[in-house]
Order: C-alpha cells, then sequence, then structure tokens
C-alpha cells in the first residue's frame, strides 16, 4: 500500500504538559521490547516505540501470528496501564503503525482539535468493567418461593390430574421463563441505572459466550463505566450494594479494572475523508 | 490504588483482546502504514479459542460482522 516502510508504533494520546510526569511508562518495555517515548506536538503527545527493522519482522507476518499479536496486545496493554496509574491517556487502537516520528506529529496537528476534545472527556477518570452473570438454578428456586404466579401454578400441578398436570407444568415452564427473564431485566437495569449515577459516562460491550467466560453461570450484562478517579470509592461502594440485593436472586455482578478509557475513545479520525480502517 | 481484578486471567484477556482491538481511537494520517484490520480480529479470536469448533463459531459470529466477541446465540 505505501513505499515507506513501517517504523513507529503507537500506544496513545496524552497531553504535553503530562510526559515529564510519565515515567511510570518509560520504565515499561513496548512492543518487541522496544522503548516507550513520546513524540510531542503542541498540547498533545503520542506515546509511541520504535519497532523492529522491517528486514527482521514484516509486519504482515506479525499481524498474522497469534503468538505475536498476544505478547503485541499485552505490552500495549501494559503501556497504557502505567499511565493510567497517574496521568490521563487517550488509547489508540492496537495496531496503528506510522512510518516515522514526523508521520506520528503530522497525525496529531490533523486531528489536534478532535484528539483535544476526546482527551477531555477522559480527563482524571478511568474505566471500569462490570459484568453480570446470572445462575438460572437460583434464580429459579429463588422465584418458585418469591413469585405469586409461579407458587399458585405450583400448587395447581398438585391438585391436577395427571393429564391437566402435564399441560400446567408447560405452561408454568413458560412462565418461569419468563419470570426468569423479567428478573435479569430488572437487576441489569436497576444496576446499570445505579453505576451510572456513580459514573461519568457508560458503554455497552457485547455479552461474551461461555466458551470465552468459561463460567457456569449465564453473562447478562457487560458494561463498561468511565469513573472519575475522586469517585472511585463512591461506585466501588455502589457495586458492593447492588451485589448485595441481587446476590440472593443468584446473580453475581464482576468487577475489572483499572482499564485504559479504551470504551470511550472510540473514535475514527480518517487521513481525509477516507474513514476506514486500512491494513497494508 | 488497589486493583480490584477479581476473575480468572482468561476472561482478562478476553476483556483486553475486546479494548485492544475493538475500541480506542483509530488515528489514521497521512504516515499510516497499517491499522488493526478486521483480519486482525480473528486472530485475535484464534489467540483466545484454542478448540477448532470454538474457532468456527467465533468465525461465523465474526462473519455475521456482530463485535468481537458476538452476542450469545438464543
Amino acid at each position: 500500500m505505501s513505499a515507506v516502510e513501517p517504523r513507529i508504533y503507537a500506544y496513545g494520546i496524552v497531553r504535553s504538559c503530562d510526559v515529564h510526569d510519565l515515567a511510570g511508562a518509560r520504565s515499561v518495555h513496548g512492543v518487541s521490547g522496544r522503548a516507550v517515548r513520546t513524540v510531542a506536538c503542541g498540547r498533545l503527545a503520542a506515546l509511541v516505540s520504535d519497532l523492529p527493522a522491517p528486514a527482521e519482522t514484516s509486519l504482515d507476518d506479525v499481524w498474522h501470528d497469534p503468538d505475536r499479536i498476544k505478547s503485541m496486545v499485552l505490552d500495549h496493554h501494559r503501556v497504557l496501564q502505567s499511565v493510567i496509574e497517574s496521568r490521563t491517556v487517550l488509547p489508540v487502537r492496537f495496531g496503528a503503525v506510522f512510518s516515522d516520528d514526523d508521520g506520528v506529529a503530522t497525525a496529531l496537528v490533523q486531528h489536534r482539535q478532535a484528539l483535544v476534545d476526546a482527551l477531555e472527556r477522559v480527563d482524571g477518570a478511568r474505566e471500569w468493567g462490570v459484568k453480570i452473570f446470572c445462575d438460572r438454578d437460583v434464580l429459579g428456586l429463588r422465584l418458585k418461593r418469591d413469585s405469586d404466579a409461579v407458587r399458585v401454578a405450583h400448587e395447581q400441578i398438585e391438585a391436577a390430574s395427571a393429564g391437566r398436570a402435564f399441560f400446567l407444568r408447560r405452561q408454568l415452564e413458560q412462565c418461569i421463563g419468563q419470570e426468569i427473564r423479567q428478573a435479569m431485566i430488572r437487576c441489569v437495569t436497576d444496576s446499570h441505572q445505579r453505576l451510572s449515577a456513580a459514573a461519568r459516562a457508560t458503554a455497552t460491550l457485547s455479552i461474551q459466550p461461555p466458551a470465552i467466560h468459561r463460567r457456569a453461570d449465564e453473562m447478562v450484562w457487560n458494561g463498561a463505566y468511565l469513573v472519575a478517579r475522586e469517585r472511585e470509592t463512591r461506585f466501588f461502594a455502589v457495586i458492593d450494594a447492588v451485589r448485595d440485593v441481587c446476590r440472593r436472586s443468584g446473580f453475581d455482578h464482576e468487577l475489572s479494572g483499572p482499564w485504559a478509557p479504551c470504551s470511550f475513545a472510540d473514535y475514527r479520525l480518517g487521513a481525509s475523508d477516507d474513514e476506514g480502517s486500512h491494513r497494508t | 490504588m488497589k486493583v480490584r481484578i477479581g476473575h480468572e486471567r482468561n476472561t482478562a484477556i478476553a476483556d483486553l483482546l475486546d479494548r485492544a482491538l475493538n475500541k480506542g481511537v483509530v488515528l489514521w494520517g497521512e504516515a499510516t502504514i497499517s491499522l488493526a484490520g478486521v483480519d486482525l480480529v480473528y486472530v485475535g479470536l484464534k489467540v483466545l479459542v484454542s478448540s477448532v469448533e470454538t474457532a468456527q463459531r467465533m468465525r461465523s459470529v465474526h462473519a455475521s460482522d456482530v463485535a468481537l466477541l458476538g452476542r450469545r446465540g438464543a
């Protein structure tokens, strides 16, 4: 696609005034073990590191090698994590490679206002992930005790003839299915509302299939919350509170983080009118 | 700050891949050589799921252009 060979890998954007306080980031090695440094341009600076010379490894080979990708994603993550300990970073999506420092600086100039605005939105805040899992068996038992509709249906089955009991049992299954669904919606809605109140912004993430989360219970919510540092204690208190309320009904809230605000930096800044993502 | 990640390594990697490959600023400039493309998302999934069966299921999710890890099937 381009005659210029790739050289510079970019992790994220910080404010120039924060560059001197990024000792933590500089002590962490970047992809391929190279040192992390900054390319500053006006109020913005990009966190970058050099990639091995193309003669050593072609980028195309790298992008198709799962083991390399895994280690690079971990390096990318580690660099961003080292920044969020003390400063704000706008994460760049994995895989952005520039020809040279000038190219990075040019991109900063080109998208200056959008990047400044985006940094402003995540300033002083970090991302926390909250997943809600549901154990259907526990919830079902709970509903059997607490739901009038389910309890009445059970009583009717016990009193009914064999043929009618069969019919009623099918009705009961449908009823329990509906009640379970409603209970899930209630738990997710309530939890999300309370967590949102303690957060600056929220984002919905994809529900992970069991092959990924490897839990016996079902994932019913996966959300990201952008929380100002000074509000984190409050946010954790809310998590604990909603967890206590929902636990009896078979729900479990799983917290992850802090993350760099990746889910709140989902912008596509194109070269000109070309906004798509590209690879060589 | 005490980190409160309380889950398995596997889930942590899934969360990490979802954020690194699907989220964050896509910064495209004149000198951009390469950006994470669609193929890369699939490579990420291969890292994540080792069994052939799961990888195939993921590929079909991917093909339907659902986000990285897909919604759970009904």
